[in-house]
Order: structure tokens, then sequence, then C-alpha cells
């Protein structure tokens, strides 16, 4: 095993959700880790489970959804097995969440103080006039200079990059020690988007949190990211650190979102979209969940479902084709590449 | 790209407020200026990309052009006629050639209607084609924007975003128009759909010879199917010109600064250097005197602050006191 202990580890996770007659599964097998600091993005369009991933971290289930299989491991704690208890002094304090859309995630009756406030004493021991304080020092760190004005305000007279940084500002104040980022930028405008990733860039490396970045867009991924999980159907199809992902996307699925999106520099191809649409969680094809989607498709994807293999390093696919070309020469030309790119 | 002489569509100094009333008696009290002073002119075949960011205006301006809005002052002349004042039975003629795509399929599709009652309704409401034929267009129309005829008896609920997209674009095509306005048509859409949806409309416009205003605010969408590009900002037109002249060379500071801003999926590209402006939008209900920019511009002059620039006739056009080399 690896001597340095990882901060996260999920392990063959497998959430399902009642839908009034049946389980079914959104999420399945869903492996991976991260280490202290590290940022890691996850991908993928929606249905894809990234969101449930996240919530499945943070128990945040409601009461149709529970975890059938698996581990959570946070800090060597198996978070599946802990109490809703524990589980409450754990949500904020060592793992802190921020959402797509800010305002539905501020309380509208109450002033942005006192949520400040009021999260930063469940947590900690600072007493009302102190807590107000490191309130609005935190407002400052986040680009607030006018912190004093803002605690006693509402949430509606916010800009909504305003609201994000807000978030931003209550989701750091207790120095957790992961950050779950769902989409924290899908519903800002591109010049706010930018001063957003700034300025989570810049508290990442004041705090030393690792991030999990839950996104749809590459761009973003591209941007901040060190490593990247890619998800379609429930299940992770590619894993790979951020460099090699963009310079050799090797599961077709990647591949395919990479060549979809239009690009803003060069010049302009037909654009290579994937046919089709994602399949429904209840009634997922036999064998690779791609393989309606997959060009490359053969008999045997139509048949039997690939697992999750490294095709070199810590490049993971979920991918006959690929690892049938990967495995008669573990050493190929492509690895080697890999090895020296990362 | 063909460019006729005279164009498709000319706007001429367009204003779209709309009143900010208050009160017992509801007295208007201002207007917000969600399109102040525009113009500018779509030739036939071209696509015309409209960008910016949310609340700068595009949307209305697209909204005022097929007449769902009315203007508060300004021309619209689309196809050598003056529709700016046309009551609506007249409009009823003029959509004939004139249409408009949504950005959520699902709010503008009747969700008790089947698809093939959808799409039989333009046929019926304008009475252009005989009862018995209209099944028969129906199918070409389903045929036509990749959607299998087994579909027909299905409701929107069944379908899924691209899909659905689908559907409407089917609808805004079935007299063969002339200009579409596509009011950001794959903002709701995931990646791998949104290159489905680009690609199909590419495609009709070449089949139909179609003309567009696409308006949205993903650069990269903008960037796949324009052949000119506007760029808005509260209630104005800052910077206008081709394509790959604009982006090659954006003249404007907040164009560039759009560009810049937008992430790139590469990772490569990461230790690049940008200018990011600090900010929001100021209300358009209050612009600031001057260049509307300049709150947030990082070239701003004391003549930015008084003066208002205006957007030369070029055909790269930049509305800028200090364009950028």
């Amino acid at each position: 095993m690896n001597p340095i202990t990882h901060l996260l580890e999920i392990d063959r996770l497998q959430t399902v959700f009642w839908n009034g007659r049946e389980e079914v599964a959104a999420i399945e097998d869903v492996s991976f880790s991260l280490r202290a600091g590290e940022t890691i993005g996850i991908v993928g369009e929606s249905g894809c489970g990234k969101s449930v991933t996240s919530l499945s971290i943070m128990r945040l289930l409601g009461q149709n959804g529970r975890i059938r299989r698996g581990e959570i491991r946070f800090n060597s704690r198996n978070l599946v097995a802990e109490s809703e208890k524990e589980l409450r002094s754990l949500r904020g304090k060592e793992i802190a969440m921020i959402f797509q859309e800010p305002m539905t995630s501020l309380n509208p009756v109450l002033t942005i103080g006192h949520q400040l406030v009021e999260m930063i004493r469940c947590h900690t021991s600072l007493s009302r006039r102190e807590a107000k304080a490191y309130a609005m020092e935190m407002l400052k760190k986040v680009g607030l200079p006018q912190a004093k004005d803002l605690m006693s305000v509402y949430p509606h007279t916010l800009s909504g990059g305003m609201r994000q940084r807000i978030m931003i500002a209550m989701a750091l104040s207790c120095k957790p020690r992961l950050l779950i980022a769902d989409e924290p930028t899908t519903a800002l405008d591109v010049t706010i988007q930018a001063q957003i990733l700034e300025l989570m860039k810049s508290l990442r490396k004041e705090s030393g949190a690792a991030i999990m970045l839950i996104t749809h867009d590459l761009g973003v991924v591209a941007e901040m990211a060190d490593r990247v999980v890619v998800m379609y159907a429930g299940q992770i199809v590619e894993e790979a650190d951020v460099f090699t992902l963009f310079r050799e996307p090797k599961h077709p699925y990647t591949q395919g979102l990479m060549a979809s999106i239009p690009r803003v520099q060069g010049e302009n191809e037909r654009l290579r979209a994937i046919p089709g649409t994602v399949p429904s969680i209840r009634k997922m094809p036999k064998g690779c969940r791609f393989h309606t989607r997959c060009e490359w498709a053969a008999e045997r994807c139509r048949q039997e479902q690939p697992q999750l293999e490294s095709v070199g390093g810590e490049h993971q696919v979920r991918c006959w084709i690929v690892q049938e070309q990967a495995s008669p020469l573990p050493v190929s030309a492509n690895f080697q590449h890999q090895e020296a790119g990362v | 790209m063909m460019t006729a002489s005279s164009p498709l569509l000319q706007i001429e100094q367009l204003k779209t407020y709309y009143p900010i009333k208050k009160g017992v008696f509801s007295r208007t009290v201002g207007h917000v200026k969600a399109v102040d002073d525009v113009s500018l002119c779509i030739y036939e075949g071209e696509t015309l990309g409209l960008v910016g960011e949310s609340g700068c205006g595009k949307s209305s301006f697209g909204r005022s052009i097929v007449r769902l809005e009315d203007p508060y002052e300004g021309r619209i002349w689309f196809d050598n006629e003056d529709i700016t004042s046309r009551k609506q039975k007249e409009l009823k003629r003029v959509r004939t050639r004139l249409q408009i795509i949504f950005q959520d399929p699902y709010a503008s599709l009747n969700p008790r209607q089947r698809v093939a009652d959808i799409l039989a309704e333009p046929y019926i409401a304008h009475k252009l084609v005989p009862r018995s034929e209209v099944q028969v267009r129906v199918n070409r129309l389903l045929d036509m924007v990749g959607l299998p005829k087994a579909y027909k008896n299905r409701y929107p609920h069944e379908f899924s975003g691209g899909q659905r997209q689908r559907i409407g674009i089917a609808r805004a095509i079935a007299f063969e128009p002339k200009l579409i306005v596509c009011d950001e048509p794959v903002s709701a859409l995931d990646v791998s759909i949104q290159a489905q949806i680009l690609n199909l409309l590419a495609d009709l416009q070449q089949e139909l010879n179609l003309t567009y205003l696409f308006i949205a605010h993903g650069i990269g969408a903008v960037k796949y199917i324009s052949t000119r590009v506007a760029v808005m900002y509260l209630g104005k037109i800052v910077e206008i010109g081709d394509k790959d002249e604009l982006f090659r060379s954006p003249k404007h500071p907040y164009t560039q600064i759009l560009l810049q801003a937008y992430p790139k999926p590469d990772p490569t590209l990461r230790g690049d250097k940008r200018i990011v402006i600090q900010g929001d939008v100021p209300s358009p209900a209050h612009p600031p005197a001057g260049c509307r920019f300049h709150t947030r511009c990082p070239y701003v002059q004391a003549v930015c602050r008084s003066e208002e620039p205006a957007l030369g006739p070029d055909a790269h056009a930049v509305a800028c006191h200090y364009p950028l080399a």
C-alpha cells in the first residue's frame, strides 16, 4: 500500500434511490481517492452520478437514497458506518460544500451575518463577538471589502457572484480539510466565473484544503484540477492526471466529449458529436454502458461489462477496446510517452 | 458565404425599454433600458452571433426583432418591409418568414400536445397547406431534424433536452423561413448534445439557405456557428465584426476580457496571464454615464467617464475611445 495515506478513499461505492417501486442504482462501483491538498475534477454530463457521489460523501441523500455497498474512508474513518450525529459534527467542519445555485443554499430570511456567525459558532468555541469579527475577516478574504455592511443584509440584495463568494467564505470558515464544490461557477457569467476561479485558486494555496470539483465544463477542469475522473451513466470510465487526460484521452466517451467542445482558438471543423443520448438508470444497457453510443463497440462490449483498469501508471480506463490494445504490449511507445510527460 | 447588397434585416436605433412601476397608481418612475440604441444589419445567408453576459439585453433584442416585445423607439426592417409597428394580424404573415427558437425547449412546447400536433399547428394556423397534406409535412419535418417518425405520438416530457430542442427547431422551419432568431438554443444542453444541435443548425442553414441571429453567452458555440459576431454590454453593441478578425484581434477591452475569461479546455494554457475584471455589471435601469464599461474597464481614462463612444460604420466597428491595437 501507499505509505502516503489518502485523505479520502472511496471504495466500490453504490448508492441507490427508491423510486416508489424498486431501488435503482444512481452510481455503481465508484472508487477513487484524494490526497491532502489535491484537487480532483469530476466531469460528466447531467445524470452521470457526479453529484450523487458528492452527496453520498456528505450523506445528504434524502429519505429515498441510501448507500447500499462500498466504503467512504475519510481520514481513516469509514463514513458509511458513522452515525448521523457524528456526521453532523463533520459536515461544515471537516468537509464543507458549495453548490451551484448560491441563492437556494442561503437562507433568504436571515442576514448574511447571522448565517455566518451561526455556522462558525456551531463548530468552534468562539464567543458571539469573536465569531462576528472572524466572519468579517472571512468576508474580506473572499474579496468582499465592505464586510461590515454585508453582515446586516439579506441574500436577495446581492448578485450571484457575491452570493457565491459568501458561500465560499462560509465553507472555508471552519478550515475544512476537504471542500466539495458542486458546479460552483455554472450559474455565473464568464467574467464572474473567472473571478471565482481565481479566488478558489488563491484560497486553495492559503488553506491547503483538498478540493473535489464537480463540473460538466472541461474548461474549468483544465484550469483547476490536478487529477480528473470522468463519469458516464453512474460509473467512472476514465481517471488520469489532468495533463495526460487532455493530451491522451483514451475512453471513447472522453474522446467524444473533448471533440464536441467548440474551440475558441484555432480553426472550426465540424463538431464530432456523440450520437444518441445517455441511457436511463432504470434500463442500463448490458455490457459496457457506453456501447450504445460508441463507434468502436464490438461483440464483447455488448455482452460483458469492462472494469476500470490501469493502462499505464495512474491512468485508468473502463473500456475493452483500450484494455485489449494495451495488454499485449504493456510498455508501448504510448506508455513511455505518458511516463515522461507526467 | 453569400452577402447580398441589401440586408435581410436592418435595425435602426432600436430601443427596448421596460417600465418600472411604483406606487398605488403604478406610475412609471423609470425604465430598464434593456436595448438602448442598437443599429445593425443581418445579410442573407449569414449567421450573426450575439454574445454578452446575462442582463446585457441580448435576449430582449432577439425578442424585439420577432416583435415579441414592442420596441420603445427605432425601426425594424425585415425583407424590405418595415415591421416596427405591424399589428398582430399582419405579423402573422411576416412570421412565416421570421422565426425564433428558445433556450428552454420544454417551456416552449405545450406539454399536453403530442409532437404530431405541435408540428401540425403552424400549417393549420396559417392555412397555407391543405389539411390532407399536413401529416406528410409533419413527417418531413421530423425527418429533417433527425427524429424518428415513430415518436410522432409522444408528448414533450417523453423526450430528452436535445430531442425537445429538435422539436423546437422543426416547428421553426415549418415554412422554410428566411431568418431564425436562435435565443441560447444550446445553453441548457449537455456538451455532447450541444454539438449535435449545433451541427443540425449548420446543416439546415445549408439546406434551406437560412439566416441566423445566434444569441448565446457560450463563446465557443458562437465562434463555431457565426459568420460575424456582435458583442453586447449593458444594452449597447460595443464591437461588431467578422468572426475570425474579432476573435484574433478584439478591439474593445470588454471583448478582450470576455475572450480571456472563458476557461480553455487545455491544462497547458493554465499559466497564461489574463485580466480578471472586478465587480458586477451595473443595473440597466441606471447605466453609468459616458462609456458604459468604464466602471470595470482596466484602461479607463477621464474622457470615458463623461463621453459616450459611438460605434463606427466600419466592417469591424468598435465603440471605444481607446480601441486596442
